[in-house]
């Protein structure tokens, strides 16, 4: 019985394994090609990844995050809603992503993507939902040793809705990118990388997924 | 100008300790109530600019010599009961949607006068005081509210978003060492 029940853990486990290795739109799957784009872009490294991640998976995960705990969070720089640390999720769904995220093979593959060194095992990660009134002020995001910050859309919002992340180069947003399903951003922290949440001006909710990933 | 209540020398002592031990005060009905309307009128009438510094505020602001003139004689002496003046900066400050003040580095003593009468703090916009480590100290838009800060705490103004859309809020800001 015990055999049978190892047996069956290491099976699990083996689908696990395989099932985040299908995590990523085949389209991605080769990091160097895309860390082309993402370095050449302005006014700091970023990219725009539609469809990133597998859409029946991120629909299971963005149903689990419904179901986490959300506080309001406010400061002089921000009003919206957060969930706890989600390194401590007790939700199954949410407990295996944040294990890929923190994981050799997608570390390192975020590592190729963004010419970075990263180390493997640390992330910080919440979930975030906006609604109307809700924003984040411009910052750099250079907070203890980060280097790139990711997210992941798990709501779709249109123009009017606001909620859109705006990149800066000094004053100008020379980049607006609407939060859309499975559209998958990141950006490289340095002085340079200014950003803000726009305003949300309507009942809609900005639910996002995002974490960040340390220095070796 | 100023309302007769806090010339009483046993107010300015109260306010003196208070400001001590906590740092801000709030002085409501500080200015007698005609002096405090016909401020808020010329407030209305003026002509602001705006200032735009993405990491720092977004505001508008106008240095109108007649309105700061009333600052300068009335308000600094009172000031220069309960405290020292080195240096001041003023500015008339003028927020509605979208505008903020950020959380500074720089701690000044301050003081501020609020000459608003339509808003409501559920549109942000309000002035709250930190000392950096999230304890934080709320103060509640009132017209004619008077705050004085002895540069122990810090100061912001939230963002006000999409519900102050056509309201205004009008200050008088002075800075000082």
């Amino acid at each position: 019985m015990n055999i049978l029940l190892l047996v069956f853990h290491k099976l699990f486990k083996l689908k696990l394994m395989n099932l985040n290795m299908l995590l990523i739109n085949k389209k991605y799957a080769n990091p160097e090609l895309l860390a082309k784009k993402f370095s050449g872009n302005k006014p700091f490294p970023y990219i725009v990844l539609d469809k990133f991640f597998d859409e029946k998976f991120l629909d299971k995960l963005r149903n689990a995050l419904k179901k986490e705990h959300y506080e309001l969070k406010e400061a002089d720089l921000f009003t919206f809603m957060q969930s706890n640390d989600l390194n401590r999720t007790k939700n199954i769904v949410i407990k295996t992503f944040v294990k890929f995220l923190k994981g050799k093979e997608f570390t390192n593959y975020i590592e190729k993507l963004s010419e970075s060194k990263l180390k493997i095992g640390k992330i910080s990660i919440h979930a975030t939902a906006y609604t109307n009134t809700h924003y984040l002020l411009c910052h750099d995001d250079e907070v203890d040793d980060r280097v790139v910050a990711l997210m992941i859309y798990l709501s779709d919002l249109e123009n009017k809705d606001g909620g859109k992340l705006r990149l800066f180069e000094k004053n100008n947003a020379l980049v607006e990118i609407i939060p859309k399903f499975n559209r998958f951003v990141i950006f490289k922290i340095s002085k340079k990388s200014l950003h803000d949440v726009e305003e949300i001006y309507t009942d809609a909710i900005r639910l996002t997924l995002g974490w960040w990933y340390y220095d070796k | 100008m100023i309302n007769d209540y806090y010339s009483n020398n046993a107010i300015i002592k109260i306010i003196k300790n208070k400001i001590a031990s906590e740092d801000v005060v709030e002085l409501r009905d500080f200015l007698k109530p005609k002096i405090a309307k016909k401020l808020f009128k010329n407030m209305e009438k003026l002509k602001f600019l705006r200032e735009e510094k993405l990491m720092s505020h977004s505001y508008g602001y106008s240095t109108n010599s007649s309105v700061l003139k009333i600052v300068i004689n009335e308000i600094i002496p009172f000031i220069l009961d309960i405290t020292t003046i080195k240096d001041m900066d003023l500015s008339i400050v003028k927020i509605t949607h979208k505008d903020y003040i950020l959380l500074h580095e720089d701690k000044h003593k301050l003081f501020i006068l609020e000459l608003t009468n339509e808003w409501d703090d559920t549109y942000g916009g309000r002035i709250t005081f930190s000392d950096g480590s999230g304890t934080t100290k709320n103060i509640t838009t009132r017209f004619n509210s008077f705050i004085l800060s002895n540069g122990k705490l810090r100061f912001f103004i939230k963002y006000s978003h999409n519900k102050s859309k056509n309201k205004h809020k009008y200050m008088i800001i002075g800075r000082f060492k």
